[in-house]
């Protein structure tokens, strides 16, 4: 054809030579596509919520393991049973309080205004969680089920217990958003953050149900 | 040859059996064997399904992002006619300059 082809290895680029013109072939990515996918609070807590599944994971698998080793049974003779029936009502409230956030989330995408109601009852929800867990835990104490009185109880005070924590955090970073929200001083990316950190306590509850108190 | 094959058949013969996961053997019961295969299957995908999870919602955001700012861009877009006299870098430049 006349034209030549020079390759230019470091770059990555190639150059045509036609007609008078230099048609520039690149193989750069085009600099529109480098941009932020998500906000750096968004991925920082989906790195975190990564690290706690796995946390959660390892203290799962150890609790399958020693519940399948009991000799005797499970929960151990001696021990108080766990409020199974009760503790629906407290998951039920936790599993709620996901939805309103979402829905307070959906509300806040139209108007700040309108995410302040939704997003005050998923925080009275989860209060609500955490005061009951409290009540709950309290009565198995005098129940004599404690952290050192069996396997069963370290067990069920560890994996709760660190659930608990959890829960408390999210409703303090809860707490948070929403005061921010009153001052109409939160954005979004800020509320999407607290609101993956509240699906992370609201969706790991049922699978800590399902395993410790079932 | 002949004495290093007799070593290498004493030391295969003597050897014990190692197993790449010594705890899953020594379970006592059925119900313990089953909690070891469950735990071990569990916590070897869980970490692939959540990173390949975040990977996914990554690609799929991007995606998004792309579409929704038309900066989608095909291969004979990216060809771009650059005149030599205006042209400048390494690349640009016409060559013999």
């Amino acid at each position: 054809m006349g034209g030549t082809e020079p390759e230019d290895g470091e770059t990555g680029e190639r150059r045509v030579e036609a007609t008078g013109k230099i048609l520039h072939l690149s193989r750069k990515m085009p600099a529109a596509r480098r941009r932020q996918v998500a906000p750096n609070s968004v991925i920082g807590i989906l790195i975190f919520v990564i690290a706690e599944l796995m946390f959660f994971g390892g203290l799962i698998s150890a609790h399958t393991i020693v519940k399948s080793s009991a000799i005797a049974g499970w929960p151990p003779p001696g021990q108080p049973r766990l409020p199974a029936s009760e503790t629906l009502i407290n998951t039920a409230a936790l599993i709620i309080s996901g939805f309103v956030l979402y829905y307070a989330r959906r509300r806040y995408v139209q108007s700040a205004a309108l995410a302040r109601r939704p997003l005050l009852i998923a925080m009275l929800l989860g209060a609500f969680f955490v005061i009951f867990q409290g009540v709950e835990w309290a009565a198995l104490l005098r129940e004599g089920l404690t952290l050192t009185s069996s396997t069963h109880g370290g067990f069920f005070y560890l994996i709760i217990g660190l659930h608990a924590l959890h829960a408390i955090a999210a409703l303090l970073v809860l707490f948070w958003a929403y005061t921010r929200l009153l001052r109409n001083d939160l954005v979004l990316s800020q509320l999407v953050t607290v609101e993956i950190f509240w699906y992370f306590v609201v969706g790991l509850w049922p699978i800590l149900y399902w395993r410790v108190y079932l | 040859m002949g004495m290093k094959a007799a070593v290498a058949l004493v030391v295969g013969l003597g050897a014990s059996t190692a197993y790449a996961c010594p705890v899953c053997f020594s379970a006592k019961d059925e119900a313990q064997r089953q909690a070891f295969f469950d735990t071990t299957i569990f916590l070897t995908l869980l970490p692939l399904v959540l990173i390949g999870g975040v990977i996914y919602w990554v690609a799929r955001r991007s995606r998004q992002l792309d579409a929704e700012s038309g900066a989608v861009t095909t291969p004979a877009q990216r060809v771009t006619a650059v005149d030599p006299e205006s042209a400048s870098g390494s690349l640009g430049r016409a060559p013999g300059r």
